[in-house]
Parts: structure tokens; C-alpha cells; sequence
């Protein structure tokens, strides 16, 4: 049995208890009031991973009572990894808002005020998107997941309005309706799941699910809601407009979090819950549109003369090399490489992606827009954030030494191992098509101008640094084995292993 | 926006495809998922069962009651947690020409508004009845919210004003406290040494009704503010001016 | 045997009432029918849950299911309220009530 432990708690109460004292205090004290409740995540985080570390896969029953009756709240390595991965992109994202708020240059007093009240929003809000992220990774009960998810999306739709023109406004609701639509099918699943089977967790789910028509449609409607929520090609349409028209912290979060949410549900209930015959085959089918995605969303990115929407489009193809885990772990004996490359996907993306945004906003905060093709010089003006952008840039890609190249290495090696080479070759042509769009941004920034006629607006130096931390972050992930160490505690692979010692 | 109307109009006429293979496209997923259901197996687990033989140790005599707020309070504290987003996000829309809850002053009949003053403390008795009743007959905190919700929403459209404007932060307390208090009574579960909300024995019964008649003040006026949007309007502009 | 009948006449509704909001989903371009149509896929998931509370063994009702048909409804009044927000917001700003590259 797991251990029992009451950490997991704080995890989730402590944004919640932020979000309420930020919103009562007002706008004046929210920033502190982020800046501490992040401060107490972070030690009781740190608590739970050490606890993880040394005595395995944690567990709580909420109200005490036992599941299937209750609800569970289970902390194992993956878990772990993705809470910290939310804090450190979260804490930098956090220290880059507080410069990006406290703009100097606005001069009118309706903008001022206008300014200071998106703040105060954006601060509550983020707790509150904190609380669902938090609440999800830790949640064991496939309705309690439902909430998490909604919570999570009203966060991010009302995060992304905050920008307050047509064309956010517009997007987020695409955004919302989208996402209610994949919230319905997965709640049919849901409750087609528990007509037959009588119980919400996890757990006991897994052990009841069997191969079936039933459990098949059941498992088709959950898959295709969260895919509709994590934007796999051709379900991408509502994510471009979503994440370049929303402010630059909100895009880091939306591009970096948000996203990771409901592939973490969808991994969960893959490896967890659903029986291996199904799974093996819709495998598959998902492995070709993430083949098309990844395809599409470079070519997309390439095409674009906006920087930002450049972002965004790499996002959908990064989203992509999610996704190869499902028909690489279709091959039990070769599970545990594609678990172990698509998860250092995610954690190497959250870190490039939100750099690459916050470079990006940079760009705009100082030369006041994102064509592409109008950005020479800015490399002399802003030298920082360029290298960050570089930085941010090799883990896209998938060079050496990156997190990237790491995550992009174990899925190779997996699918070559597993003689599904045609998985590899749509891996190394999407790498040489990151190169391209990445690289049509640097020729331009790289360029050397003599003469500097645009006034430019000065850049925080907070807002400098923050991407770069998380690009080196990004980089350095690829040098340690730490996170495969713990992804070791509570992965679905065990049986894999030592069935292939027994043989 | 008129010749907007016209062009959609025009189109309208031609013989469309998309709709035909849309309604084939739903009709075949229906009829998958109908198809499905029809090996419909004994469920393997009873939880009816479980919570009946439960019912006596969670406070309350109303099954559903006992789900929401004892063996799956958790979720319920995160769907107040929606609601209290969704006011909020409602708030920091900030939408200036929502439609008029403040009807012209000529419009409203007398008999409007005398009904409307018949009908109010009857509705709030209803509610306070379906909050009492919640523990142990189908009712409780979000039924008598919606019912306290309607009768204050009725008052609204009568041209009467809700006095919450007036300390500034007091609207903003009221929204949250149903929340709030939900909070503090997790926080402090736990602080006692107990799983999260699990209520000290003996306790359950009068904790429960605590947060429910808390929660029906909030959800009562969460839904009033989403729905007129007015209310906080006036207070959020009124603050900006103040600072 | 009458309750079983009648809990696969409910559940057939149900996806029925789920198709037809998708349909409506896909099929208007104007916004609060869309909302609309969302609204009607939920009811039609709740009308299912609400079948599943009836068991045919014994006249006991789940409450499970009744429980999360109550959470389901108030996440989505959330949503909804948002939504239409949304589109208020958005008339306002640009007079349109539709997704501006949807032709009809």
C-alpha cells in the first residue's frame, strides 16, 4: 500500500487560499501576495518530492473516506515532475509579470488605470489556473479530473480575454466553445464508464475495464475530448489565434501549462485505465496525426511573417512529438523509453516554449511589433534576450545538448529498437524543419544595423533574465538523469522490465 | 451589420452540403454509442450500497446531500472554486453595454412591482426551506441559491437596487465568503491532524449546514452578478475612480 | 423488465439529445446558439447519468450519479454565464454575434 501523507493537501489549498486573499486585498497587494503563496508551493513541493524520493508513490483519501467511495489524491514520480515543472515555469513567469505590468511608458491616466486593473486580474487568475493545474496532477478520480479540466479552462479563457481586444476576445471564446465540446465527450465517456463499471477511480477502474464495444466508444469519447483540449493536429485550429493574441505571460503559461494538463490526463488514463487492445490500435492512428502534426505545424511556422503566431505554430507541432508516445508504447517491452522521451518532451517544452514567448514579448515591448522581416538590429538591443531565444531555440529543435535533443534521442532509439523506423524518420525531418523556422527568425535578428532610427523602449531587466533561466533550464535537463530517477517511482512499466528479466 | 444580415440571407437559399453530412455525421456516432450501450453488464461495483451503509456516519440523511458535501466534498469545493472563477472572470470582462437589468422606471406596471413584493420574501422562505431541508429530502445549497438568485434577479428587473454597493469591499467579501468559509473548514480539517475535509465525529451534521448556508449567500450572489454583470460594474468603476 | 425499457428509452434520448446539440454545434454560425447547443450536449449527458442512478435490482436509487448531475450543471452555468459574456463583449466591440470566418 502507499503511503499516506497530508502534503499533498497544501498543494492544492495554498493557490487557492492565494487566489481569495489576492482578490479580496485588491490589486495593490496581489503581486506579493503571489510572490509568497509561490514561495510556500514551492517548500511544500519540495516536502513531497523528497518524501516521493525516499518512500515511494504518496496517497491521500480526501474526507477519509476510502475510493471507490472517496476521492484520491496520488502523488508518484511523474506527478512530482510536473508539479515542479509548473513551479519553475510558473515562479519565472510570475517574476517576468512583474516587470511586464509595471510599464513606465504609459502616460494617460485611463491607460494607466487600465494597465493596473489587467494586473490585478491577471494575478488571481493565475492562482486560480495554479490551483486547477495542481489539483489535476495530483487528482485519482476521473470526475474530479472533469472539474480540474474546466477549472483549468475558464482560467485560461478568462487569462487570455484579459488583452481586451476584438481579435482576444474573439479567439477565446473559439477557445472555450472547443474546449466545452471536449469537455461533453470526455463527460460522456465519463459517465458511459461509470454506468457500467460503478466506480470513478482510477484505480479501480483499471482493474475492471475490459476489451469491449462498449469500453471502445467509451474510450474513443474521453481520447477525442482530450485531444480537442491539447490541440492535436487537425484539432490545432483554435490554438494559434488562442496563444499569440493573449498577453505574453498568458501565452508562456497557456503555451507551456495549459496545454500539458489534459495530455497528463490522457497519459494517465492510457497507461492506467484503458485495456492494451484497444490501445494498441487506436495507438497507431493517434501516431499518424501526430506525424501530421508535427509536419503541418513546421510548415505552418515556416510561413509565418508574425513572430508571435510563429510561436504558436511550433507549439502545434511540438505537440506532436507528445503524441509519438502512444504508438511507440503500443510495444510493451519498449514502453519505458517513449514514457521517459515523451515526458522529457514535455518538461524540455515547457521551458523553451515560455522563454520563447517571453523573448517574444520582449521583441514587441522594444521595437513595438513582431514582423519578422523588420527585425534587424534587435540582436545589438537586446542581446539577452537573443541568446535566449537561441538557447530556447536548440531544445526546439532537438540539437545537442539539450533537454530537446534528449527527449527526441530516447523516442528515436525507441522506435528504431521497436523496427518502427518510420516514426524516427518523421522525427529527424521535423527537427530539420524546426531548424528552418527557428533559424529565418535568427538571420533576420542577427543582422548588424549601423544606424538605430527607431526610439526604442527600455526592457526590465527582470523580464530579460527570466527567459533566459528557463532556456538554460531547458539546456540543462539534457545533462542530468535526475528526472528519469524519479519518473522511475510509480511508472506503468514495471511489469515490462521484469517480464523481459523472467524471459 | 444590415447588409451583413442580407448576405447570409442570399446564402442561405442555395441547397447546402455541410449540414446533410454534419446530421450524418452525428446520427452515426449516436447510433455507435446506442449500439454500444446494448451489452450493458451488472456493475461489478454497488457504490449505492456503500453509501447507504455510510449514510449513518455522514452527518446527514439525504444520500445526495451526503455525496456532495461528505464522501465527495472534495469536488464540490472545487465547483464552488468554478464559480467564484466564473464571477471573476465576468468581472474582469468588464463589459460596459450589457443588456439593460435596469428597465425604464415607466415600463413597470404597478402590479409588477407589487407582486414582485409579495413574491420576494416568499421565494427567500423557499430557499431557506430548500437549504434546511437539503439534509435530509432532495434540496440543498445550490437549489436554495438559485431560488434566493431568481427572487433578487426579479427585484433587479423591478428597477429596485440591492444595497451592496456601499462599503466597497463588501460585495467582494460576499462573493467569496461561501468559498472562503468552505476553505477554512478544509484548511482547518487538516491543520486537526485529519484527511481533508473529514469532519471531527459528532461534528459532520452542524459543519455541513455551516457551509451550506454559507454557500447558498455566495451562490446566490455569484449567480445574480453573472447574470446582470450590473452589480459589480458599478462597485469595480466606483473603486477604479476611488484609487 | 419496465424499468430497464425505460432506462434504455432515457439513455437513447440522451444521445440523442447529445447529437443534436452537436449538430447544432457545427451547423449555426451565431453564438448564442452555439452556447446554446452546447448546453444541450450536457443536458443530454445529465439525462444520461440521471439514468444510470436507477438500478433495476432494487427501487434504491444511486445518489452518485444525481451528485455529479448537480456538479456538472453548476460548471456548466459557469461556463455559460462566461460565454455569453464573451459574445456580449465581443458585439459590443465589433457588432458581430458570429466567428468572423464562419460564412454562415
Amino acid at each position: 500500500m502507499d503511503e499516506t501523507t497530508v502534503l499533498i493537501v497544501w498543494v492544492i489549498l495554498l493557490p487557492f487560499v492565494g487566489a481569495m486573499v489576492a482578490f479580496i486585498l485588491g490589486p495593490r497587494k496581489a503581486p506579493i501576495v503571489t510572490i509568497i503563496t509561490s514561495y510556500c508551493i514551492i517548500s511544500v513541493v519540495a516536502a513531497l518530492t523528497w518524501q516521493v524520493w525516499k518512500y515511494g508513490p504518496q496517497r491521500h483519501d480526501v474526507g477519509g473516506w476510502v475510493a471507490p467511495l472517496g476521492i484520491a489524491l496520488y502523488a508518484d514520480g511523474l506527478t512530482v515532475l510536473m508539479l515542479i515543472m509548473s513551479i519553475v515555469v510558473g515562479t519565472l513567469v510570475s517574476v517576468y509579470a512583474l516587470g511586464y505590468f509595471t510599464d513606465s511608458s504609459i502616460s494617460s491616466e485611463t491607460g494607466k488605470a487600465n494597465h493596473r486593473s489587467k494586473s490585478s486580474f491577471f494575478w488571481v487568475l493565475w492562482l486560480f489556473l495554479w490551483a486547477a493545474l495542481n489539483a489535476l496532477f495530483l487528482s485519482q478520480d476521473i470526475f474530479n479530473i472533469y472539474i480540474t479540466l474546466e477549472l483549468l479552462t475558464l482560467a485560461a479563457v478568462a487569462l487570455i480575454t484579459l488583452e481586451g481586444e476584438s481579435e482576444a476576445i474573439t479567439a477565446a471564446i473559439r477557445y472555450l466553445l472547443t474546449s466545452l465540446v471536449g469537455a461533453a465527450l470526455f463527460l460522456f465517456g465519463v459517465a458511459i464508464l461509470y454506468a457500467n463499471f460503478g466506480t470513478l477511480e482510477l484505480e479501480g477502474l483499471g482493474e475492471l475495464v475490459q476489451t469491449g464495444s462498449l469500453s471502445v466508444v467509451a474510450i474513443a469519447l474521453i481520447t477525442m475530448g482530450l485531444l480537442l483540449k491539447t490541440a492535436l493536429f487537425p484539432m490545432h485550429f483554435w490554438l494559434p489565434p488562442a496563444h499569440s493574441n493573449a498577453l505574453t505571460p498568458v501565452s508562456s503559461l497557456l503555451s507551456a501549462l495549459v496545454i500539458k494538463g489534459s495530455f497528463y490526463v490522457l497519459l494517465r488514463l492510457w497507461f492506467q485505465v484503458f485495456p492494451l487492445e484497444v490501445t494498441m490500435v487506436a495507438g497507431h492512428l493517434i501516431g499518424c496525426l501526430a506525424a501530421a502534426a508535427i509536419l503541418w505545424g513546421s510548415l505552418a511556422a515556416m510561413c509565418q511573417k508574425r513572430l508571435k503566431i510563429l510561436v504558436a505554430y511550433s507549439t502545434v507541432a511540438q505537440v506532436g512529438y507528445l503524441f509519438l508516445l502512444f504508438p511507440l508504447a503500443a510495444k510493451e517491452t519498449h514502453g519505458l523509453g517513449a514514457w521517459n522521451g515523451a515526458i522529457y518532451q514535455t518538461i524540455s517544452h515547457a521551458c523553451a516554449k515560455a522563454a520563447m514567448f517571453m523573448v517574444v514579448g520582449n521583441i514587441i515591448r522594444a521595437i513595438g511589433h513582431d514582423r519578422i522581416k523588420d527585425m534587424k538590429g534587435v540582436c545589438q538591443q537586446l542581446p539577452v534576450s537573443m541568446f535566449a531565444f537561441a538557447l530556447a531555440g536548440l531544445t526546439i529543435m532537438g540539437m545537442p545538448p539539450s533537454g530537446g535533443f534528449a527527449a527526441k534521442w530516447m523516442l528515436i532509439t525507441t522506435s528504431i529498437q521497436s523496427g518502427q523506423w518510420w516514426w524516427a524518420v518523421i522525427l529527424l525531418a521535423g527537427g530539420l524543419l524546426a531548424a528552418g523556422y527557428i533559424f529565418s527568425v535568427l538571420k533576420y535578428a542577427f543582422i548588424k544595423t549601423e544606424i538605430v532610427n527607431v526610439p526604442l523602449r527600455p526592457v526590465p531587466r527582470c523580464m530579460e533574465w527570466a527567459p533566459l533561466i528557463l532556456s538554460l533550464l531547458a539546456l540543462l535537463i539534457g545533462f542530468t538523469p535526475m528526472p528519469l530517477d524519479l519518473l522511475r517511482i510509480g511508472n506503468p512499466f514495471p511489469d515490462a522490465v521484469t517480464m523481459e528479466v523472467v524471459k | 451589420m444590415e447588409k451583413q444580415i442580407r448576405v447570409n440571407q442570399e446564402k442561405q437559399k442555395g441547397f447546402k452540403i455541410k449540414p446533410l453530412f454534419l446530421a450524418l455525421l452525428c446520427l452515426t456516432m449516436g447510433v455507435c454509442i446506442g449500439l454500444s450501450l446494448q451489452t450493458t453488464q451488472v456493475q461489478p461495483v454497488d457504490l449505492a450500497v456503500i453509501v447507504q451503509n455510510e449514510l449513518h456516519n455522514s452527518g446527514v440523511t439525504n444520500p445526495v446531500t451526503a455525496v456532495l458535501l461528505n464522501f465527495r466534498s472534495y469536488d464540490t469545493l472545487l465547483e464552488v472554486g468554478v464559480l467564484v472563477l466564473a464571477a471573476f472572470s465576468v468581472i474582469s470582462l468588464r463589459t460596459v453595454q450589457l443588456p439593460r437589468l435596469e428597465p425604464d422606471k415607466d415600463h413597470i406596471g404597478s402590479v409588477q412591482k407589487c407582486l414582485v413584493l409579495l413574491l420576494t420574501p416568499v421565494m427567500i422562505v423557499i430557499g431557506g426551506y430548500l437549504l434546511w431541508v437539503g439534509s435530509e429530502s432532495p434540496g440543498g445549497a445550490f437549489q436554495a441559491g438559485s431560488v434566493i438568485a431568481a427572487a433578487l434577479l426579479l427585484l433587479l428587473l423591478s428597477g429596485y437596487q440591492l444595497p451592496l454597493q456601499h462599503p466597497k469591499w463588501l460585495l467582494r467579501i460576499l462573493l467569496t465568503f461561501g468559498f472562503c468559509v468552505f476553505l477554512s473548514v478544509a484548511m482547518g480539517t487538516v491543520l486537526m491532524g485529519r484527511s481533508l475535509i473529514e469532519y471531527p465525529s459528532g461534528w459532520s451534521g452542524i459543519l455541513i449546514l455551516i457551509i451550506e448556508a454559507t454557500l447558498t449567500i455566495s451562490i446566490a450572489l455569484i449567480l445574480v452578478a453573472v447574470v446582470s454583470g450590473r452589480v459589480i460594474e458599478n462597485t469595480e468603476c466606483r473603486r477604479q475612480n476611488a484609487e | 423488465m419496465e424499468t430497464m425499457s425505460l432506462k434504455i428509452f432515457y439513455s437513447l434520448t440522451s444521445i440523442a439529445l447529445f447529437g443534436i446539440g452537436m449538430y447544432a454545434l457545427f451547423a449555426y454560425a451565431h453564438l448564442l446558439r452555439k452556447i446554446l447547443a452546447v448546453n444541450i450536449m450536457f443536458t443530454g449527458i445529465s439525462l444520461f447519468l440521471v439514468a444510470t442512478a436507477q438500478r433495476s435490482s432494487d427501487s434504491n436509487l444511486d445518489p452518485i450519479p444525481l451528485a455529479l448531475v448537480i456538479t456538472g450543471i453548476v460548471v456548466l452555468v459557469s461556463a455559460t454565464a462566461f460565454a455569453i459574456m464573451m459574445v456580449c463583449k465581443l458585439c459590443e466591440k465589433t457588432g458581430m454575434t458570429q466567428l468572423p470566418d464562419e460564412d454562415r
